[in-house]
């Protein structure tokens, strides 16, 4: 088992090398000078930054020697200094990660919990009225785009209702507040953000565990399971389900991109300052460094995530943990 | 049960395709057409969806946006499924280090969060349609070349391929004459639920204000105008958002529908 | 002899793409306390549907259409599912082909062994874990304790069928119903199994309803033997007897063909 760790942490080392030449490329991608480019482009970009850009990535120098430095800066994790208001990228990044740490996580907790106990229910008498419109719905949802469902919420519950604020994480006179008001206060800012940002992943894990359950449901050892006088319910909670679990774990690293790539558009659009909204403000002023800081970060998480979610599937199915 | 769902998921798409497509005779106003008097007009005979703050039409303005969405989002999943195609036969086929470096560079492609990638690339490019579309298309292509490897590797050892190898058929006869168009049926029903992503994605990209750029409408960005008009013209976000909603919904109906 | 079972005129159907095909047609088989009754026949002859549907363990596309099985005087076509829950594993086992496929991969072999002794006897975790050692001992598994923590994985099909019968005869079953139980093995292990599985019988005295295609093991094991043929008996009797003087067609023609080899 340690041994297997060890190789997959190994594994990990090319796709990073991997991930930092892609990175690289991104920069280059401008034919030419990037940065003569972009001030052919955009002029936003202004002298002053052209030349940092070329100081901070060395761009006038030969492809290999930049190639070096942008390895050293992304495995030092030291992305420069930002174009905006000149402060270390790696520090505006940690101050604004715990935020979107926060709610992604917890988006998780909503969509694994829930998810699964929905496809099990589904799964448990299939045409039955609960699956028919749990399928009508996650179907519905699945296609739904999440900011459109963030507007109309917004729209109803902040603007028309006023059950819920519809910006930020706390309210301007949040310092006045005690602490279970303030525990409360957050909890009505991040209510919404963390339900939309649930929806998809609850129709798709939702779906999925009731499609493997069905699938596992077919397999001998649940007739033999039934055969020695177990309970359906028995069966199907402890013998199906464990297995229908299996192939979930990897979903759960396989959702990180798509969570990171939501917080973009969620935190923009309840003005949360988590580093999606630090991202989309870096896109839209073109600020390179932190740009290229949080891509690679973004794609750093996504590594650790479906090596953690390998190694708990390993961990969780015995004919891995106990190979022959 | 699935065909039913084949069925009305065609004709959607088809009831869309065709309603982009004539889209100068459906409309009644010119979809850029600023009326300041008529601005912010509920839905009515005159307007049927409304108009938003120019006083611009909306139903006009969203059977041009149709056009823009469909579009993005066929001609990106196209480019995908042709990246994902060539790429997938040239692993399977040849094997050894060939798959290796492909596989490990979809790898590599795969831990990137497609978003940000997106974002990052419009950043330094222009958001052009035909940018936005192939930046899309290259994001996208990964599930497509994974199915079509081991599709092509499980084919590759099939009698009437090995049957073609020992008549001499030269590699490329191969590719292109057996393992193809066999290979094609996963990829179309992949390449038709992808439809339906890349059309969310433009959708996003636009409602970021970093895809299809004003004065051209489209879905995304029609919303996100409708933002500043929240809580007063609900027709502005509630019409775009139904729009997407129902084109994908119907591209997930036909990939599932197919899938059968 | 006391019947321990009996099967009157049991139909079952099959759904096939839309229609139903019949698959067992009116069959009357009785089961009596301790012999071991072969049903032999090809594949797809309606053998394992037969034996399935006593307990109504039938896939899902499977309807019966008419018949009574009766068991300790009550129709069990007619018995709710709980009752049948407390029939199955306690008074009629089943052991399958597929040993290994028929064990959770990922719950241990103990854990299983465990399962079938709280549901029907009411014991505790620490009095079913000392039960389920025993059982293995009794089924010759070698390494009690280390065999009890592992997982089907990690055993040979052989020992996977041992735990099966284990499992099985936990609750002290009247009837064993065998479903091909050695096909899937060697024959030197097919051999090891039947050796077991009549020692045990002699011990304990239940009936095994033996389903199978493998005329030989009916010749050296079964006491009668009942030929399924498209879903009818078409012949029963004292296997000496079905041996060496045939009657029906199939009959003759399955015996035949084991003697040529």
């Amino acid at each position: 088992m340690i041994t297997y760790i060890l190789k997959r942490l190994m594994g990990m080392i090319p796709l990073l090398l991997g991930i930092i030449t892609i990175s690289f490329i991104v920069i280059h991608l401008a034919p030419g000078k990037p940065t003569a480019l972009q001030e052919a482009m955009n002029p936003k970009v202004t002298l002053q930054a052209r030349q940092q850009l070329e100081k901070l990535y060395g761009l006038d120098k030969p492809l290999h020697t930049q190639y070096g430095q942008w390895l050293k800066m992304s495995l030092r994790f030291d992305f420069g200094r930002s174009f905006i208001d000149g402060r270390k990228v790696m520090e505006k990044i940690r101050e604004r990660l715990p935020l979107t740490l926060f709610i992604n996580i917890a988006s998780l907790f909503i969509i694994f919990t829930f998810g699964i106990l929905i496809g099990l229910k589904s799964a448990s008498k299939p045409g039955s009225f609960f699956d028919t419109s749990a399928a009508v719905l996650t179907f519905i949802c699945f296609a739904a785009p999440g900011f459109w469902l963030a507007l109309l919420l917004k729209d109803l519950l902040g603007i028309r209702l006023h059950l819920l604020p519809v910006s930020g994480v706390n309210s301007l006179d949040f310092e006045y507040f005690s602490f279970g008001a303030k525990i409360l206060d957050i909890a009505k800012h991040l209510a919404l953000p963390i339900f939309i940002s649930s929806v998809s992943g609850l129709a798709a894990i939702s779906r999925y565990t009731r499609q493997n359950i069905l699938e596992v449901l077919k397999q001998p050892f649940i007739r033999a399971a039934r055969a020695k006088g177990l309970s359906p319910n028995f069966v199907l909670i402890k013998h199906a389900l464990p297995n229908a679990l299996l192939p979930i774990i990897t979903i759960l690293g396989l959702s990180i991109p798509g969570l990171l790539g939501g917080s973009v558009i969620f935190e923009s659009i309840f003005a949360l300052p988590g580093i999606g909204r630090l991202f989309y403000e870096a896109v839209m002023a073109r600020d390179y460094p932190m740009i290229m800081a949080e891509l690679s970060i973004g794609a750093v998480l996504t590594l650790l995530g479906n090596m953690a979610a390998d190694i708990g599937y390993a961990l969780a199915d015995p004919r891995i943990r106990y190979r022959k | 049960m699935l065909k039913k769902q084949l069925v009305i998921g065609v004709s959607i798409v088809l009831i869309l395709v065709l309603s982009s497509i004539f889209a100068p005779l459906l409309a009644r106003y010119n979809p850029n057409n600023i009326n300041i008097d008529d601005a912010l007009l509920s839905p009515s005979a005159n307007h049927f969806f409304g108009t938003d703050q120019l006083g611009r039409d909306l139903f006009s303005r969203m059977l041009y946006g149709a056009r823009v969405s469909l579009a993005v989002g066929i001609i990106a999943v196209g480019i995908a499924a042709l990246v994902g195609l060539a790429l997938g036969c040239i692993a399977g086929f040849f094997g050894r280090w060939v798959d290796t470096l492909i596989m490990r560079f979809l790898d590599i492609m795969l831990c990137f969060p497609v978003f940000f990638l997106i974002l990052a690339v419009i950043s330094i490019l222009e958001p052009s349609v035909f940018n936005i579309m192939l930046v899309i298309g290259l994001t996208g292509w990964m599930s497509t070349a994974r199915l079509v490897r081991a599709e092509v590797l499980s084919l590759k050892e099939r009698e009437f391929i090995l049957a073609a190898r020992a008549i001499g058929a030269s590699n490329s006869r191969i590719i292109i004459k057996h393992l193809i168009p066999n290979a094609l049926g996963p990829v179309i029903v992949n390449a038709v639920l992808s439809v339906a992503g890349a059309i969310l994605l433009e959708s996003a990209l636009s409602f970021l204000g970093l895809g299809i750029q004003p004065p051209t409408a489209s879905w995304g960005n029609i919303l996100a105008e409708s933002k500043s008009s929240l809580g007063i013209a609900w027709w502005m976000s509630v019409f775009p958002g139904l729009a997407i909603l129902i084109t994908v919904l119907s591209f997930n109906m036909i990939g599932e529908g197919l899938r059968e | 002899m006391n019947k321990l079972l009996q099967i009157k005129n049991l139909s079952i159907s099959f759904k096939n793409n839309e229609k139903f095909v019949n698959a067992v047609n009116g069959v009357n088989l009785d089961v009596f306390e301790g012999e071991i009754l072969a049903l032999a026949g090809e594949s797809a002859s309606g053998k394992t549907l037969t034996a399935l549907s006593i307990t109504r363990l039938l896939p899902y596309n499977a309807v019966i259409n008419s018949g009574e099985i009766i068991f300790n005087q009550r129709n069990l076509l007619n018995s709710s599912e709980g009752e049948l829950e407390d029939i199955r594993g306690k008074e009629i086992s089943y052991i399958f082909q597929e040993a290994q496929a028929s064990l959770n991969p990922v719950l241990s072999i103990g854990r299983q062994i465990m399962e079938p002794i709280i549901v029907h006897q009411k014991k505790t975790e620490s009095q079913a874990r000392a039960m389920a050692v025993d059982l293995l001992k009794m089924v010759k598994l070698p390494y009690l304790i280390e065999t009890f923590k592992c997982y089907p994985h990690q055993l040979s099909g052989g020992m996977n069928q041992r735990v099966m019968i284990a499992m099985a005869l936990a609750s002290r079953a009247k009837l064993l119903i065998a479903d091909e139980p050695t096909t899937a093995l060697d024959v030197t292990i097919e051999k090891e199994i039947i050796k077991m599985l009549l020692e045990l019988r002699e011990e304990f005295g239940f009936a095994i309803l033996f389903i199978t295609h493998n005329l030989h093991l009916v010749e050296k094991f079964a006491g009668r033997v009942a030929i399924m043929f498209q879903g009818r008996i078409v012949e029963i009797g004292r296997t000496s007897e079905i041996f060496s003087n045939p009657q029906h067609e199939h009959t003759k023609a399955l015996i035949e063909s084991i003697i040529k080899i």
